[in-house]
């Protein structure tokens, strides 16, 4: 006679094994930092980034037309800031120019292709953005067409805001320096009297909108409104990205080095365009 | 109508995060609250539910976090807390803000378990108090509204839902 047979539990159990393991994986594989948008997520993102834009542009039309008028209103004390410096400008053009004569000099005498400060740039306008706690980002109208890669600098008229992390066809994301979660440090130097001194941003504060740099030699003198701008070691940032000035300074738990705290010059809040900006082959 | 509340709390997800500043106490999770205001409109089609917060969740993955599957699979487990909540809970305005609160906590913990485990953050677990607080004022509100909308909605064009 036909028994049934029955269903053995030792089954189950690697059944289940196998079905965790396989949403780790899928887990992990999805949370890299470093993964790059396979093409059928990158066609969706472009599309449904596009039709989203499209739905909010009344609103976000709404949104520029109120900004415009708060900044009209501020208008006088505008023009009377750009007139004090309007005078200055002259001055500060015939240095630049002298300054760069004298570089491309010397990058020819040394034989350089480029230094750590050339950079290309491109513009690009902001399409979105996703508060969320883990995912701080910003989409930008710019994709891999328009020759974005991933890990370039982003900054905008106030300083550096991120370095894209995601790039698809028309669109990319900016991964901001505004995150609690910042894992990459940055190098940065601070202006002294004699010249810079240098440190590691390790940290921000949203609440005080301002980074923590660490490491910075204890026999150094920082003042207070120091301005923090890159180094361009690593592969990412330029040099002479402006971060923000000194806010506070205090020493490390060790007495051995000091740390400094640095007001962000970058409204995080406040973000409409962006300029990409990439290193210059050498 | 379903479809027409996802896709409105879709890009009011968009929306809103272009007027909210950083950090603030209002952090918009409106998709993730759709899918509490449209169950009882899935009267005797629960698998379509689950298929509706699955694609939902691939959605919000492929245009706001880049994170593919993972919010389709937690959408999903969303889901099904959801429907456990209602064979528990009645459906009305108290019981909603509940699940609400319920759906928050238990996708923050997820979250931020799964970047945990895959070593994707470094900061301290009083961050994820900050991320479930931040998020409750707004969607709470949220819920509250689109509750009543939705059931006014539903009388207007005579809807069936689960009670």
């Amino acid at each position: 006679m036909y028994k049934k047979k029955e269903f053995d539990k030792r089954y189950l159990i690697i059944i289940f094994v196998f079905v965790i393991a396989l949403l780790l994986v899928i887990v992990s594989v999805a949370l890299k930092k470093d993964r790059n948008l396979n093409p059928v997520e990158k066609a969706l993102k472009d599309s449904g980034t596009f039709i989203v834009n499209v739905v909010s542009s009344p609103v976000n039309l709404v949104k520029n037309l109120v900004k415009d008028s708060r900044e009209k209103k501020d208008l006088y004390k505008k023009y009377k800031k750009l007139k004090e410096k309007e005078e200055q400008i002259d001055s500060i053009i015939a240095e630049i120019d002298n300054l760069k004569d004298e570089r491309d000099k010397l990058k020819k005498e040394l034989e350089l292709n480029a230094v750590l400060s050339d950079k290309v740039y491109k513009n690009a306008t902001i399409i979105n953005r996703n508060i969320d706690y883990w995912y701080d980002e910003i989409t930008i109208d710019k994709g891999s067409k328009d020759g974005i890669k991933k890990n370039m600098a982003v900054v905008n008229y106030d300083g550096l805001i991120g370095t894209i992390s995601k790039v698809s066809n028309h669109v990319s994301t900016v991964k901001l320096l505004a995150n609690e979660n910042m894992s990459d440090k940055i190098s940065v130097k601070i202006k002294v009297n004699n010249g810079y001194v240098y440190g590691l941003i390790s940290k921000y504060e949203s609440k005080k909108n301002s980074y923590t740099v660490e490491g910075i030699s204890e026999n150094v003198e920082i003042s207070e409104g120091a301005e923090v701008v890159t180094t361009g070691m690593g592969d990412i940032y330029t040099s002479g990205l402006f971060i923000g000035t000194v806010s506070k300074v205090t020493t490390d738990n060790f007495d051995l080095s000091k740390v400094a705290v640095v007001k962000a010059s970058v409204d995080f809040n406040n973000l409409d365009y962006v300029t990409i900006l990439k290193r210059k082959d050498s | 109508m379903v479809w027409f509340a996802i896709v409105i709390s879709f890009i009011l997800d968009s929306i809103v995060s272009n007027f909210i500043s950083l950090n603030s106490l209002f952090t918009p999770l409106f998709t993730l609250m759709s899918l509490i205001l449209v169950y009882p409109y899935f009267k005797g089609m629960i698998e379509k539910y689950y298929i509706t917060s699955f694609v939902t969740g691939i959605c919000y993955d492929l245009i706001y976090t880049d994170t593919i599957i993972i919010h389709g699979f937690l959408f999903l487990f969303i889901a099904f807390i959801i429907t456990r909540l209602n064979i528990l809970l009645s459906n009305n305005f108290v019981n909603v803000i509940i699940m609400a609160f319920v759906c928050i906590i238990t996708y923050r913990f997820i979250t931020y378990g799964l970047l945990l485990i895959t070593d994707n953050v470094s900061f301290h677990v009083s961050i994820l108090f900050k991320s479930i607080y931040r998020s409750l004022i707004l969607n709470l509100a949220y819920v509250s509204l689109g509750c009543i909308i939705l059931e006014r909605l539903a009388k207007k064009f005579k809807i069936r839902k689960i009670n």
